[in-house]
């Protein structure tokens, strides 16, 4: 059984006006294995929030279906809550007037974890995230990253089955988001099942099994990081340094090379290819005209990124 | 059971809140010299017209819709979660929200009721109000009826106001407004036409304001219960609309989309 499960998912609504629909989700079909981390790729206004907003049973899809571990989320909400936790990124969210500790109390309370427990199930959680030191300090004193910990305490205490993750190292400095997805990466061991919309490319391809690429409602891919990168890896890229410029105008003279352009680095340079069955030819004129310095390499997520999705610049 | 460990848990997130906002310091320089001066103002004016009935007839208004005034704070209370960030994580918890902002707005009645009986305790005091032993112990238990009718409608009303977050204060000035204007505060309810009298048999402050008035006025005990009962009666009605009108709103919220994540 699938931990998340989408059939031709749809959400529209109508602009302001009522003259014309907009469909944030446009026939959605994914499939989240337990245990996975998935994560949900695209631009501000692509659907991820929205996917997310019905799978976490705030949002009523007007088509298709979804279920969470089997239940539907439109009708056997009471059956998903339980299930699922939710892990915002940024300040909001977070009650800033009580500590960490009072924090998970409440949602303790909300999430029906037996009073019996709810001490030891709190003081594990903060030890967990780190923040055992702090739980009697109130929440407006913390680090972004202390928040961000406490937000994941926060959806893990009703020992949910399935985390749904918005952006949730945004605005953290490095060394936490770093942190963060150590944690992410524990709770992948434990068997939890994680749906995680992100912008952060090098967070994708850190942490998640499978990415899915979406824009416009619509999923465009859905694959590991490395299929996907693999994707558009029929154009292989072979990176050299050199003194001589004739090899460049050799290289240039190969079909199959697209490009080839100087790098930063002073002698160093960039052959992009079109096929990947051209790799052979480049390799061997640049060892014969002595170039000792060669390293091949496929594109970064990234990349996969702005090439399936396009690059539009600040629309979105 | 859990109902009521929500509640409290809720109670306590208020209890916090309320200690952001006031210290016993500025409570008393604050809060209390704001509402017992303007309290203390229509006294005066009541005074001035020189007939001892008027001058009663406005302190015992005033205090008893100071206390009115404090529990409709409850109104802007019941939209914070959305400011917080935190109004999608009660619409997706297991437990129902409603116990959760009850206890978290229901700081605000008791600060309703502390208010209106210090407020009292000011007035009389100030303009030489007697006070028979049975009124001085009676009267907590009108004030506290009165601020939990308001409390009721002040939480319909938050309810409905999270449709438009930004509304709550506005809201909540027209109807402490409102209330004072006909509910037997400023004016008898005999004042205004009948329509108006019919409706605001159905608001906060009128029953137990008039109830109050009986007993100042050392009325029939049965007819001070019947005030009573009648502003408990409202008061419930309005504290069960709000709870509908939280879980409705809440589902309707998941239909249109105006639940946010954060």
């Amino acid at each position: 059984m699938s931990a998340v499960q989408t059939r031709d998912l749809l959400r529209s609504y109508r602009s302001r006006g009522g003259k014309n629909e907009i469909r944030a989700l446009d026939g959605v079909t994914l499939d989240i294995e337990e245990g996975e981390i998935h994560g949900l790729l695209g631009p501000n206004g692509a659907g991820k929030t929205t996917l997310v907003k019905i799978l976490s049973t705030v949002l009523v899809p007007t088509g298709g279906s979804a279920t969470v571990l089997g239940y539907d989320v439109v009708r056997q909400t009471a059956a998903v809550s339980p299930l699922i936790g939710i892990v915002f990124g940024g300040d909001r969210g977070l009650y800033s007037n009580l500590t960490g500790c009072q924090i998970l109390q409440y949602w303790a309370a909300l999430y029906n974890v037996p009073v019996k427990q709810t001490a030891s199930r709190v003081e594990s959680l903060l030890e967990r995230v780190g923040l055992r030191d702090r739980c009697d300090d109130i929440t407006h004193t913390y680090s972004r990253g202390m928040k961000q910990r406490l937000h994941l305490a926060r959806g893990l205490i009703g020992n949910a089955r399935i985390l749904f993750f918005d952006e949730p190292t945004i605005g953290m400095d490095p060394l936490a988001a770093w942190d963060f997805r150590q944690l992410v990466k524990d709770l992948r061991s434990e068997g939890r099942t994680i749906l995680l919309t992100t912008h952060d490319m090098a967070e994708a391809e850190a942490v998640c099994d499978r990415v899915a690429l979406i824009d416009h409602g619509r999923l465009l891919a859905v694959e590991t990081p490395q299929t996907l990168a693999q994707l558009i890896a029929k154009h292989e890229r072979i990176d050299f340094e050199c003194g001589s410029l004739s090899v460049i105008d050799d290289l240039r003279q190969l079909p199959g090379v697209a490009t080839v352009s100087s790098l930063p680095q002073a002698g160093a340079y960039r052959v992009d290819l079109h096929e990947g069955q051209v790799i052979k030819q480049v390799l061997e004129l640049l060892v014969a005209s002595g170039v000792t310095s060669v390293r091949t390499s496929g594109p970064t997520l990234d990349e996969v990124y702005v090439h399936v999705i396009g690059n539009r610049g600040l629309k979105v | 059971m859990n109902t009521i460990r929500v509640f409290r848990q809720g109670l306590l997130l208020g209890r916090e809140g309320f200690r952001q906002f006031w210290n016993w310091r500025s409570w008393t320089v604050g809060w209390m010299l704001r509402i017992g001066s303007n309290a203390f103002i229509w006294v005066l004016l009541g005074q001035m017209l020189g007939a001892e009935q008027k001058r009663n007839f406005l302190l015992i208004s005033n205090a008893v819709m100071a206390g009115a005034t404090g529990a409709a704070v409850a109104l802007p209370a019941a939209t914070w979660e959305r400011f917080d960030g935190t109004h999608a994580l009660l619409v997706a918890a297991p437990s129902s929200m409603v116990p959760a902002i009850i206890g978290r707005t229901s700081v605000w009645l008791f600060h309703g009721i502390a208010t209106s009986i210090a407020t009292f305790a000011l007035l009389a005091g100030t303009f030489g109000l007697r006070m028979r032993i049975s009124t001085t112990l009676l009267l907590p238990l009108l004030v506290t009826l009165v601020c939990t009718s308001t409390f009721g409608l002040a939480l319909s009303l938050g309810a409905v106001a999270n449709v438009a977050p930004r509304s709550r204060n506005i809201v909540q000035y027209i109807t402490v407004a409102l209330l004072t204007a006909f509910c037997g505060v400023s004016v008898p309810v005999a004042f205004w036409p009948h329509w108006v009298q019919l409706v605001v048999q159905v608001m906060p402050v009128t029953h137990g304001l008039a109830a109050t008035r009986l007993l100042f006025d050392n009325g029939e005990t049965l007819a001070i219960l019947g005030e009573s009962m009648f502003e408990l009666l409202v008061g419930f009605a309005w504290l069960m609309l709000s709870v509908v009108t939280m879980d409705r709103l809440a589902d309707a919220g998941r239909v249109d989309g105006s639940i946010e994540l954060a």
